[in-house]
């Protein structure tokens, strides 16, 4: 990977929020919870409305991280890539209708010897997830790996 | 306190569908094994997913406040995982682990409201 483009920010991307797929990453992700599988009871909660999973962030950053992936400046290789780390801090809840607005930026790019002596590159990024009334719903802190070759 | 998750053969082809991570090791056996993995492995953030949804339950999902874990081994379809947490103040700590004994999400740390 190109060390170079630590601090780079991509463009903004807007997500909209559709209820089906709210379901969709529900059922992925085994989820009972009334507010995101139950449309009788979530129109009768206090939200009115489907509510998302909180961690269906994997879902509207996702589509923003592409940019990232598909940067040929950057230059990742994609089949050694694999998450290390995750961390996710969440405001507002994303409900059904909602416009996501995500801006991700590249933190830093850090080489790590592992145990069998191989070198580990650690891609280190936040995403900044907002909704359409400027409110943050998700903070994300992502750390990929893209694992030496033998 | 303890709870089990059985991962389905094909939970890594739904939750590509669902979250658009359609990253070929995640789904495709022989590029898996290219890319020297021993087979197709689900995507974290599916494990994530699962995990968190678990510790919401059935309560409203704006208590989760954060939620933090390292993804220590990869999981495989047909994998039978264990949840176990240990709550204190408002927070919980979490670990995965499989059935054989690996951890797969250690330091796992979510916290509410």
């Amino acid at each position: 990977m190109n060390h170079n483009l630590a601090g780079k920010v991509y463009p903004t991307f807007q997500y909209e929020v559709g209820r089906e797929k709210i379901f969709e990453y529900a059922r992925a992700t085994l989820s009972k919870n009334p507010f995101s599988t139950d449309p009788e009871f979530a129109a009768q909660s206090h939200y009115g409305n489907v509510v998302a999973p909180p961690t269906f962030a994997a879902v509207y950053c996702h589509q923003a991280l592409r940019n990232v992936f598909d940067d040929k400046e950057l230059a990742m290789k994609i089949p050694r890539i694999v998450h290390g780390e995750q961390t996710f801090e969440f405001g507002e809840v994303v409900m059904s209708g909602d416009t996501i607005s995500t801006t991700v930026t590249i933190t830093d790019i850090i080489e790590k010897e592992n145990r069998k002596g191989l070198i580990n590159q650690f891609l280190i990024m936040t995403t900044e997830s907002v909704n359409q009334d400027g409110e943050l719903v998700c903070k994300g802190l992502w750390a990929l790996v893209e694992r030496g070759n033998e | 306190m303890s709870d089990q998750i059985k991962i389905d053969k094909y939970l890594s082809y739904y939750y590509a569908g669902a979250s658009g991570d359609f990253n070929l090791i995640h789904i495709d056996n022989e590029f898996a094994r290219k890319a020297g993995l021993k087979g197709i492995i689900l995507q974290g953030l599916c494990t994530l997913g699962i995990t968190a949804n678990r510790l919401i339950g059935d309560e409203d999902p704006a208590r989760l406040k954060s939620i933090t874990v390292r993804f220590a081994f990869p999981v495989l379809p047909e994998d039978e995982l264990l949840l176990e947490t240990d709550e204190k103040d408002g927070e919980v700590k979490f670990t995965v682990r499989k059935e054989s004994g690996e951890e797969v999400i250690t330091k796992g740390r979510s916290v509410y409201r």
